[in-house]
């Protein structure tokens, strides 16, 4: 404080106008900030989600004919769909396959999934062609009612292309899903 | 200076906190079957591609590594899988080199960096009977031995213990000496 009195008044007793104002001005941009701050805070603490259904959801693992998937794959997408429709936030609950607390829910929509296609590539091939080698899967997705009426239903495709194990396929059909649940009118 | 002190002071006890923090020591792994193992996914305690060991005993699967550990009760295990795949070797500077190297000598280093490995899924239930799968990688022809050690101490599994091409070559080699 008292530097800057110093500053303000410099040799003399009279305030120096031009100082004045670069001293209101900072005071006014630093207020203006801190307000931004808290304010962005405020938000991100108590924005609600406008896009929250009165919907629960029980996501089921997918389901292929026998060999057709590897395990791993399987369960990595019921894993990656799981973490990504949760981190959606857009239902109420959201409950693994065989969750026994999803009995007493009363808007239960059940996630199921049915393999269509999958094709395993290679990372290496991938690094070294650039063009070969990608990991695709596309599989059936369906949001049903416990009385069986569809809610929603697309074929949604996840693969990966350039960098990134195999197993990163799972991870943006995952995605893909819930984006599209995300956007669907429920 | 005394600002310039204190700041100081905060920042030794700041740096000495954190080592504290990084050096807490980790339980210690059960009694059977430890091996290295990277967690790909599943374990809820534990961040992906989290590198551990993997241990098996008579109270289940314990992964432990220096981020936490988990456990998976022999009791809830519903199904163990193995499989196999493999990838680049190298991390993120070996992809960030492989890019630098000009005239796609990248492309001819990917060609030698890369690795086979065995995958271990672990089917099991929590409490509330919710479906979970942990998902390990394993080196190349330890998925069978992990799967044949929780089957010994009673983990269920919907499929046989599947032969790896590494064990198979060996068992080969076996039967021409013989």
């Amino acid at each position: 404080m008292k530097r800057i009195r110093e500053w303000l008044l410099g040799s003399g007793q009279e305030l120096n106008s031009s100082k004045l104002a670069v001293l209101v001005v900072a005071v006014l941009l630093t207020t203006v900030l801190l307000g931004n701050c808290v304010a962005d805070k405020d938000s991100k603490t108590t924005k609600p989600n406008p896009r929250v259904v009165a919907y629960a959801i029980q996501i089921e693992p997918v389901t292929a004919e026998q060999g057709e998937l590897p395990a791993e794959f399987a369960m990595a997408i019921y894993e990656n769909i799981v973490e990504q429709v949760t981190k959606s936030g857009k239902f109420q609950q959201v409950f693994r396959s065989g969750d026994t607390r999803a009995a007493a829910v009363g808007n239960l929509l059940i996630l199921t999934s049915t393999l269509q296609s999958f094709e395993r590539g290679s990372e290496t091939k991938r690094a070294v062609t650039t063009v070969s080698g990608a990991t695709k899967i596309a599989v059936n997705a369906k949001l049903v009612t416990r009385d069986s009426q569809v809610k929603f239903e697309r074929t949604v495709d996840g693969k990966v292309r350039l960098f990134g194990e195999n197993l990163k396929a799972t991870q943006s059909l995952a995605k893909n899903i819930a984006k599209l649940i995300n956007q669907a009118s429920l | 200076m005394p600002l310039t002190l204190k700041v100081f002071t905060c920042l030794v006890a700041l740096s000495v906190a954190t080592v504290c923090f990084a050096q807490a020591p980790n339980s210690p792994a059960a009694s059977g079957g430890i091996q290295q193992a990277t967690h790909l996914l599943g374990l809820e305690a534990i961040k992906r591609d989290v590198k551990g060991s993997l241990a098996i005993g008579s109270d289940g699967l314990k992964f432990s590594s220096a981020a936490g550990d988990a456990q998976i009760a022999t009791a809830s295990i519903e199904d163990v899988f193995t499989g196999q795949d493999s990838r680049q070797t190298g991390g993120k500077a070996m992809t960030v080199t492989k890019l630098a190297v000009p005239y796609g000598g990248g492309r001819v280093l990917s060609l030698f960096a890369h690795e086979k490995f065995d995958s271990l899924t672990v089917e099991y239930r929590d409490r509330v009977g919710a479906l979970h799968a942990a998902i390990f990688r394993l080196r190349l022809g330890q998925a069978a031995t992990a799967k044949k050690q929780l089957i010994a101490m009673g983990a269920k599994a919907s499929t046989a213990v599947e032969e790896t091409p590494a064990s198979k070559t060996k068992d080969a080699a076996n039967k021409e000496k013989q």
